[in-house]
């Protein structure tokens, strides 16, 4: 089977984990689900794994090369001016067709009562995300440092979100989780590393090919901050929003999933075949069978993420509800806890982007920042943010900003030391961890323990997961851009030692 | 002795565009630069139990016999090969050749 | 070429699985190698509803490691046993006679291996080919490789050389590129050479360069002229 075969290795080993765990919860019966429930996951687990390995055979093919040709093509054109303008149209045009901030905007349109409406809330975070996306680009081309840019533009945000109401700023770090989807991380990927490809060979390190993903999710929390602050608000409503009783049923139940996947994936692949068009155009355009590996590469990740996302809502969403809500009903916190950094710890493991992210780095490096290593890391920061999430939903007094201000703290003071490739890496995995699995099957779990524990909020407690999912990566994978350092500088020195002591022996003999 | 040579250098990342411009100014026509990660004998070291290796370019470039030499010192010498730690330096005779601009 | 230098050297060249480079440089550096230079690389399948569905890239390793001619057919013979290399799908190990080396200060070897010398010189009549072909032309080159009857290859990704006349942003640019590696016998060697000059007009500049270098062993070939990579 050749490449599917290889995909399939691998993806079996990333959503087998999590699988397992979940049935064992079942088995040992702490959380026993009914025979429907069952095998609705099982079935599931089974979508995921043949959609997420179609989905990123499909990224190779399609997702990754339109968007490596785009940035060199814009390059090419050696026009600072085009490079913007094309840097800002591109994170524009993929963050509006991004499925799903379509559906954070009407979640936010209806929980303010209509003061930002489901277009306004789109259209500021489309043109946070261009925008930041444009000055990635600037500081690929004028090599500006990545963690100047940072710094500034969180600066930006902690100045805007002393200006809106508290709530809000749940809304704004899930924005940045939203605006980053499955198919948004492979082709902005994509994009910093065909941008940054014609200055490869002058650079010691592959950091001016990371970090765009991580500016693009700051450019979103931007936009919304920018619009809250213009907005007034009187009062947010917490109406719930109703949830469709499922009952007994499997195969219509998935089949209504996969109906309104398939719209979601079409939707958000959209971008990717108007830039092919577009590249079609213009003097650089491929060859018809470069074009058709691309188009069929485009449609395995159509077709792969449709299953995927059926799976995942269909089979894990509810099963992550049921979880959620009966290890919080048996009164023990420990076991909430301990059975939340778990699943955090591997659910990440079966998220689409970040095989993606954790295959550009080990690329990108060639192999100096191992695939493994990545994993590790960023699996210990989504378990911690998953025991921080259970924290903060059994302990009421717990505000969200109690926990993301000192972090955010402790991660500014970490980007000063760290290197810049690491800083890219680290902000990128931020974006990249709060994908579908963790709007889905994670946020399940949390809003099911939230609606079996007294005093915690179902919908404010379940938009702060996604910002905490954002935030842990951050620290995590800068520690370890320290720790690489620290190796590798004392690596240098052994060596140095080494071929001296080697030298002082050739000479005496 | 045959008449081309294949001359293989193996570098840290960073240094193939100087290796390049140095060929150039011997009279290499061109070369082909390959990203790749090196791991030497005593250089293991680990993080958590995983290896990291150092990242390295592979370049490639024919060139005839007559200038072989010529370049194959210029890069010895401008990159320093022979101080240890700087990177590696082959040859090989090549039979056929095609393509080769003079 | 009166060159002092005279290497004792011998490069081989290891063609696995995606993944296994590394073991097979730490493998290696027991059986007298200094250690090793891995490149991303991929296969090309050649059935063809995989290359209709576009299934058709696998991704390999492809090791280099620079070891002195006296342990040259024991590490071979080593890698074999170890890859199982007799099996099919599962990898291809060949050496290359190298005329010159400078820079081997860095390398270390082990001296605690001893190699004996080889007993007699196989004759093998492999020949490498290597086409560095513009990336657009790969699948297009691979395809006529295949007509002559040899497996198809192996490629790797890289960049052409520096343009000085046209600058990006103040930097020269550089093209991409694609290396395939074909092992063959000398008749079909000179084959693909001369179908692949003749398709990728060759002697036109930017349009790639194509050579061949005689192997000197070779192990995972499972029958005559049959590669089972």
């Amino acid at each position: 089977m050749g490449a599917l075969n290889e995909k399939l290795k691998e993806v079996t080993m990333a959503v087998l984990p999590v699988t397992v765990l979940v049935l064992i919860l079942h088995f040992t019966a702490l959380t026993p689900l009914t025979n429907a429930e069952l095998i609705r996951f099982l079935i599931g687990a089974a979508f995921l794994i043949f959609g997420l390995a179609l989905f990123l055979l499909g990224v190779d093919l399609g997702a990754t090369p339109i968007g490596k040709a785009s940035g060199y093509i814009l390059v090419r054109t050696n026009k600072l001016g085009i490079v913007l303008a094309g840097g800002f149209i591109l994170g524009l045009l993929i963050t509006v067709a991004e499925p799903d901030l379509a559906i954070l905007a009407d979640q936010i349109a209806l929980i303010t009562r209509g003061v930002l409406g489901r277009w306004q809330v789109i259209i500021f975070v489309s043109v946070g995300v261009g925008l930041l996306v444009m000055f990635a680009f600037l500081r690929i081309i004028k090599r500006l440092s990545l963690r100047l840019i940072i710094y500034i533009s969180y600066g930006i945000i902690l100045l805007l979100s002393i200006f809106v109401p508290q709530a809000f700023h749940a809304f704004a770090f899930d924005a940045s989780g939203a605006t980053t989807g499955a198919i948004t991380v492979p082709f902005m990927l994509a994009l910093a590393i065909g941008t940054s490809r014609y200055r490869a060979h002058q650079e010691k390190d592959a950091a001016a090919s990371f970090g765009m993903v991580g500016l693009a999710s700051a450019g979103a929390i931007i936009g919304l901050l920018v619009k809250g602050v213009l907005s007034s608000f009187a009062d947010f409503s917490a109406e719930h929003i109703v949830e469709t009783v499922v009952g007994d049923q499997i195969l219509p139940f998935f089949w209504r999933e996969f109906l309104h996947s398939a719209y979601e994936g079409a939707l958000s692949l959209m971008p990717l075949a108007v830039v092919l068009l577009i590249i079609q155009v213009t003097k650089s355009r491929l060859r018809m069978r470069a074009v058709i590996r691309v188009a069929i590469g485009l449609a395995y990740c159509m077709f792969g993420l449709v299953i995927f996302m059926t799976g995942v809502k269909a089979g894990f969403m509810p099963a992550g509800q049921k979880v959620g809500g009966m290890l919080a009903g048996m009164g023990y916190d420990w076991l909430l806890i301990v059975a939340g950094f778990f699943i955090g710890m591997l659910t990440i493991l079966a998220e689409p982007a970040v095989h993606v992210l954790t295959k550009q780095i080990e690329l990108e490096t060639a192999g100096n920042v191992p695939r493994r290593l990545v994993l590790i890391f960023l699996s210990a920061g989504v378990s911690i943010s998953i025991v921080l999430s259970m924290l903060r939903i059994m302990i009421p007094g717990l505000k969200l900003w109690h926990i993301l201000l000192p972090c955010y703290v402790i991660i500014m003071i970490l980007t000063h030391f760290t290197p810049e490739l690491f800083i890219g890496i680290a902000y990128d995995s931020g974006g990249v961890a709060s994908g579908p699995m963790t709007a889905t099957f994670i946020l399940a779990f949390a809003k099911g323990a939230a609606s079996q524990t007294d005093g915690a909020d179902v919908i404010l407690d379940g938009f702060g997961v996604i910002a905490l999912v954002a935030m842990t990566p951050l620290i995590a994978l800068q520690l370890l851009g320290l720790l690489h350092k620290v190796r590798m500088r004392r690596l240098e020195k052994k060596q140095l030692a080494r071929l001296a002591a080697a030298d002082s022996e050739k000479e005496t003999t | 002795m045959n008449a081309f040579q294949a001359i293989l250098i193996i570098v840290g990342r960073g240094s193939a565009d100087r290796v390049m411009q140095i060929a150039h100014e011997n009279g290499a026509k061109g070369g082909t630069i390959v990203p790749c990660r090196g791991t030497g004998h005593h250089d293991s070291h680990e993080l958590l139990y995983t290896a990291l290796d150092s990242e390295r370019e592979l370049i490639v470039i024919v060139t005839p016999g007559d200038l072989t030499k010529q370049v194959a010192y210029a890069i010895n010498e401008a990159l320093a090969l022979d101080e240890p730690g700087n990177g590696l330096l082959m040859t090989l005779e090549l039979d056929e050749v095609k393509g080769l601009l003079m | 070429m009166d060159t002092p230098e005279i290497a004792p050297f011998s490069l081989i060249a290891v063609i696995v699985q995606r993944g296994i480079g590394s073991k097979v440089v730490s493998f290696s550096k027991d059986h007298g190698s200094s250690g090793g230079t891995i490149i991303h690389a991929y296969g090309t399948a050649s059935r063809r509803w995989l290359k209709a569905l576009r299934l058709d890239n696998i991704s390999r390793d492809l090791v280099l490691m620079l070891v002195r001619d006296n342990c040259e057919e024991k590490l071979l013979d080593a890698l074999s046993d170890y890859l199982h290399l007799g099996d099919s799908n599962t990898g291809i190990a060949f050496s290359l006679p190298v005329s010159h080396v400078l820079g081997t200060k860095k390398l270390s070897f082990d001296t605690e291996v001893t190699c004996a010398p080889p007993d007699a010189d196989e004759a093998v009549d492999y020949y490498a080919v290597f086409s560095i072909v513009r990336d657009l032309d790969r699948e297009d080159a691979v395809e006529k490789i295949r007509s002559t009857g040899a497996p198809g290859g192996t490629y790797i990704d890289a960049f052409g050389s520096a343009d000085m006349s046209r600058l990006i942003f103040n930097m020269p640019s550089f093209s991409e590129k694609s290396i395939i590696v074909t092992i063959a016998s000398h008749a079909k060697a000179r084959e693909i050479t001369e179908v692949l000059s003749r398709f990728l007009k060759i002697d036109e500049p930017g349009n790639g360069i194509i050579f061949a270098v005689p192997v000197h062993r070779v192990r995972g070939i499972a029958k005559e002229g049959e590669l089972v990579i």
